[in-house]
C-alpha cells in the first residue's frame, strides 16, 4: 500500500528526514517510535502533504501512485488520513457542515452519491458512540474549546467517518488519560481491517498495549534505525531511547531536535 | 455667499426645481431646512483628501461626475422588486425604487417612486388622555405633508449638516424615504423593511438622496431592515441619511445592508440619538459599490443607554469601502460594544475609523471596540484607526485592531480532510464573517447575506 524510499525532507533549510525507507502493506499496523525531534511528526506531515516541508529526495508510492505529486486534498480523497497531533481550532466553522463536506468530497471522488443531512447525521451518531463522543461536540465549531482528549477523540471519529485506507495517527495518545486512551484505542481497533493500514506515530509504548502493532520502527535523527516486531516496543519501554542516542553517537536531545546545519546534521547521523 | 463652483451648478439647478415643486408640501420649516442646507453645501463644496475626515477616501470622481438628481417622487409607483435576496419572512415593506429605463419615464429621464405594503396608516396624533399611541409606517413625504408633529421635531435635528457637505446635500434634497414612528409601548409584530433600489438603466450619472426618519417611542421595540441595492455597472450615487431617535427604554435592531452596483458611490450617514436606558443594536453589512462610505454616529444622551455596533465589509476588485463610527457617551452608566470585521481581496482598500468619546459627566461608561480584518490578497489594503477621547475618569474603555491572513494551519487541516483549496478558503472566510452574520436574527435574511458575502469573494 505504501512504499517510502530514501525520503529526505527539510524545513527552513534544516534537514529533518534523512533517508526514510518504509513499506506498509494492507492490513498492517506499523508503529513509528522515537524521541522528540527525531523526525516522526515530520514524516507524518510530509505523507499528508504539508507544504512547509520541502521534500529534497526519495519517493513515496501509495497504491502504486506517486504520493508526493498529489495535493493534500487529493491524498485525502484517495484514502490517506492524518490524525493531527495538535488539531487546529476553527471558530466559526460548524463541525457538522465541515465533516459532511469532507465525507462528501471523498464520496464524490469515488463516484458515489453525496450523503444528505439526514443520512449523514445517522451515520455520525453511530460512529460517535464508538469513541464515546458527546453529540454536542458536533454542534460546536471545529475543535473550538475542545479539551485535549476531546480533540483526539474527534480526530478518531473523523477517521471512522472518512473511512480512509491509510491512517497516519500522529501522537494520538499524547495527553490522554487512561480511560480516554482505552476509548481511542477501541476506535482504532474497530477501524482495523484487511484492506486498511495504520501508521501509529508515538513517543510512548503505552498505546501499543491496546493497539498491538505488526511492526515497530525506531526513528532517530531522520532515519529508521531499528525495526522489529511488537516486542521491540517493550524493549524501548524498559530501556528508553538512550541506547538509540548512544548508538548514534549524538549529543543532547536539543541538538537532535534542531540540527544547526548540514555539517552538524551529518555528524549526528554518522 | 461664495460663488458656486462649476461642479455645483447642476445641483443648484436641480435644487431650484425641487424648491419650486415642493414649496406647497408640509410646513414652511421644511423649505427653510432645505435652503439652509443648500447654502451650506454651496459654501462647503465637496470634501477633499486634505480634510482629515476624508483623508483616505477621495470623492474627486464624484465631484467631477456632475451627477443630476433623480426626480422624486413619481406619480405612479414603480415595481419594487429589485435585485434583492430579501427572502421569505414576515415584514412590513416599503420600496423606494428609481429607474432610468425608457419605458417608465421616456428618454433620459430618471424617476423615483414608492410602493408600500404596510398596516393601516396611523393618525400620528396623541390620544385624548395625552398618551401617544401613534403608529406610522410609510413615506416621509407623506408624513411631512400631513404635518405629523414628530417630523418637525426630529427631521434634520440630529444629523448635523453644518460641517458635512454630503449630509447638507441630502438635507437640501430631502423629500422622500422611509418614515417609522412608534408611539409609547408598541412592540411591532414584525420587522419594517425599507428597500432603496436603483435601476439606472439608460439614465446613469444620477444621484439620489434617500432620507429615513425613525422615531421609537418610550418602551417600544422595533426591528428595521434598511437595504440599498443596485444592479449593473452604471455610475450613480446614493447619498443617504438616516435619523434614528430612541426615547426612554426604547429598543431597535437595525440592519443596514448595502449592495450597490459596480459603478456606484454610496455615501451614507446613520445618526442615532439614544435616551435613557434605550438599546440600539446595529448590524451593518456592506458589499458592492465602487466607493462606499458609511458613517454611523450614536449619541448616548441618557443614563444607562446601551449600544452595539456590528459591521462586516467585504470588498474585492478595486472597491473602496470606508466605515466610520462615532460613539459619544454623554451620560453616566452607558455601555457600548463595537465589532467591525472586514474581508479584502484583490486590490480592494478599506478604511475603518472608530471614535469613542466619553464626556466628562459620562462616568461608569463601559466601552469596547474591535476591528478585525482578513486580507486575502497581497495588494489589498486597510487603514484602521481607533480614536479615543476620554474626559471622564471612572470608565472602562478598550479597543483593538487586527489585520491578518488565512491561517496556513487551518487551510492544511481542511485540505487534509479532502476539501479542495478553494472550498477550504471559502469555509475559513465564512468562519471569519459568521461572527457578524450569525448576529442577524432573521434567518432567511442571514442565509441570503451569507450567500452574497461568499459570492462576492468568488467563493
Amino acid at each position: 500500500m505504501l512504499e517510502v524510499r530514501n525520503l529526505h525532507a527539510r524545513v527552513e533549510g534544516k534537514e529533518i528526514l534523512r533517508g526514510i525507507d518504509l513499506t506498509v502493506k494492507a492490513g498492517e499496523v506499523h508503529a513509528i517510535m522515537g524521541p522528540n525531534g527525531s523526525g516522526k511528526s515530520t514524516l507524518a506531515q510530509v505523507l499528508a502533504g504539508r507544504d512547509t516541508y520541502e521534500v529534497t529526495g526519495g519517493e513515496v508510492l501509495y497504491k502504486g501512485q506517486d504520493l508526493l505529486e498529489m495535493a493534500p486534498e487529493l491524498r485525502a480523497v484517495e484514502g490517506v488520513f492524518l490524525g493531527f497531533q495538535y488539531p487546529v481550532e476553527i471558530p466559526g466553522l460548524n463541525s457538522l457542515y465541515f465533516l459532511r463536506a469532507a465525507v462528501n468530497a471523498a464520496r464524490a471522488h469515488r463516484g458515489e452519491e453525496e450523503l444528505d443531512a439526514v443520512d449523514f447525521m445517522a451515520l455520525a451518531k453511530e460512529r460517535m458512540k464508538a469513541v464515546e463522543m458527546g453529540e454536542d461536540l458536533l454542534r460546536r465549531p471545529v475543535n473550538a474549546g475542545f479539551s485535549g482528549g476531546e480533540k483526539k477523540r474527534a480526530e478518531i471519529f473523523q477517521m471512522t467517518m472518512l473511512e480512509p485506507t491509510l491512517a497516519i495517527l500522529d501522537e494520538t495518545d499524547s495527553g490522554l488519560d487512561i480511560d480516554a486512551l482505552k476509548v481511542v484505542s477501541q476506535g482504532i481497533n474497530l477501524f482495523r481491517g484487511p484492506e486498511r493500514a495504520i501508521i501509529l506515530v508515538t513517543h510512548y509504548q503505552r498505546l501499543l498495549n491496546y493497539v498491538v502493532p505488526d511492526m515497530v520502527h525506531v526513528i532517530h535523527n531522520g532515519r529508521l534505525v531499528k525495526s522489529g516486531g511488537k516486542e521491540l516496543a517493550r524493549e524501548l519501554e524498559d530501556t528508553g531511547y538512550s541506547w538509540v542516542e548512544d548508538a548514534a553517537g549524538t549529543g543532547t536531545d536539543d541538538a537532535m531536535e534542531q540540527p544547526t546545519g548540514h555539517a552538524a546534521g551529518r555528524e549526528g547521523g554518522a | 455667499m461664495t460663488a458656486a463652483s462649476a461642479e455645483q451648478q447642476g445641483y443648484l439647478e436641480d435644487f431650484e426645481k425641487l424648491a419650486a415643486r415642493a414649496s406647497r408640501n408640509g410646513g414652511a420649516w421644511v423649505g427653510d431646512l432645505r435652503r439652509r442646507a443648500m447654502d451650506r453645501f454651496r459654501s462647503l463644496g465637496f470634501p477633499t483628501t486634505r480634510d482629515e475626515e476624508w483623508k483616505y477616501t477621495s470623492l474627486d470622481a464624484l465631484r467631477r461626475a456632475c451627477l443630476r438628481t433623480v426626480d422624486a417622487p413619481a406619480a405612479r409607483p414603480v415595481d419594487g422588486s429589485g435585485p434583492f435576496e430579501s427572502g421569505d419572512w414576515e415584514r412590513y415593506e416599503l420600496a423606494f425604487p428609481w429607474t432610468g429605463r425608457e419605458d417608465s419615464t421616456g428618454p433620459g429621464g430618471a424617476r423615483g417612486g414608492a410602493t408600500a405594503k404596510v398596516p393601516g396608516k396611523g393618525s400620528g396624533r396623541d390620544t385624548p388622555d395625552g398618551r401617544d399611541e401613534s403608529l406610522f409606517i410609510g413615506r416621509l413625504a407623506d408624513a411631512v405633508e400631513r404635518r405629523l408633529p414628530w417630523t418637525e421635531a426630529h427631521l434634520g435635528r440630529h444629523a448635523d449638516h453644518d460641517g458635512h457637505a454630503l449630509r447638507a446635500l441630502n438635507t437640501a434634497f430631502l423629500e422622500d424615504g422611509g418614515a417609522v414612528r412608534l408611539g409609547r409601548g408598541v412592540d411591532l409584530d414584525r420587522p419594517v423593511h425599507l428597500m432603496y433600489v436603483a435601476d439606472p438603466g439608460q439614465a446613469p450619472n444620477r444621484i439620489v438622496h434617500p432620507r429615513t426618519l425613525v422615531v421609537v417611542g418610550a418602551g417600544s421595540r422595533l426591528t428595521l431592515v434598511e437595504a440599498y441595492a443596485g444592479a449593473g455597472d452604471a455610475v450613480y450615487c446614493t447619498n443617504a441619511v438616516t435619523e434614528i431617535v430612541l426615547e426612554d427604554d426604547a429598543e431597535l435592531d437595525h440592519y443596514r445592508l448595502v449592495r450597490e452596483g459596480g459603478g456606484t458611490f454610496h455615501i451614507g450617514t446613520v445618526q442615532v440619538h439614544q435616551a435613557r436606558n434605550s438599546r440600539y443594536r446595529s448590524h451593518s453589512v456592506t458589499t458592492g459599490g465602487a466607493i462606499t462610505r458609511v458613517e454611523l454616529n450614536a449619541l448616548l444622551d441618557g443614563e444607562g443607554a446601551d449600544c452595539l455596533l456590528q459591521g462586516l465589509y467585504v470588498a474585492g476588485g478595486s472597491q473602496h469601502v470606508d466605515s466610520r463610527t462615532a460613539i459619544e457617551h454623554a451620560r453616566p452608566h452607558g455601555t457600548s460594544r463595537e465589532l467591525y470585521k472586514g474581508v479584502l481581496n484583490d486590490r480592494a482598500r478599506a478604511v475603518f475609523n472608530g471614535k469613542i468619546v466619553v464626556r466628562k459627566e459620562a462616568q461608569k461608561t463601559d466601552a469596547r471596540q474591535s476591528n478585525r480584518n482578513l486580507i486575502l490578497s497581497r495588494d489589498a489594503e486597510i487603514d484602521s484607526k481607533p480614536q479615543l477621547e476620554i474626559l471622564a475618569d471612572d470608565v472602562r474603555c478598550a479597543h483593538g485592531t487586527t489585520i491578518g491572513q488565512l491561517e496556513e494551519d487551518e487551510l492544511f487541516y481542511l485540505r487534509s480532510r479532502g476539501l479542495d483549496a478553494a472550498l477550504a478558503r471559502k469555509l475559513l472566510v465564512h468562519g471569519f464573517a459568521s461572527e457578524i452574520l450569525d448576529g442577524v436574527a432573521i434567518e432567511p435574511l442571514r442565509d441570503g447575506l451569507t450567500s452574497r458575502v461568499l459570492a462576492e469573494l468568488g467563493a
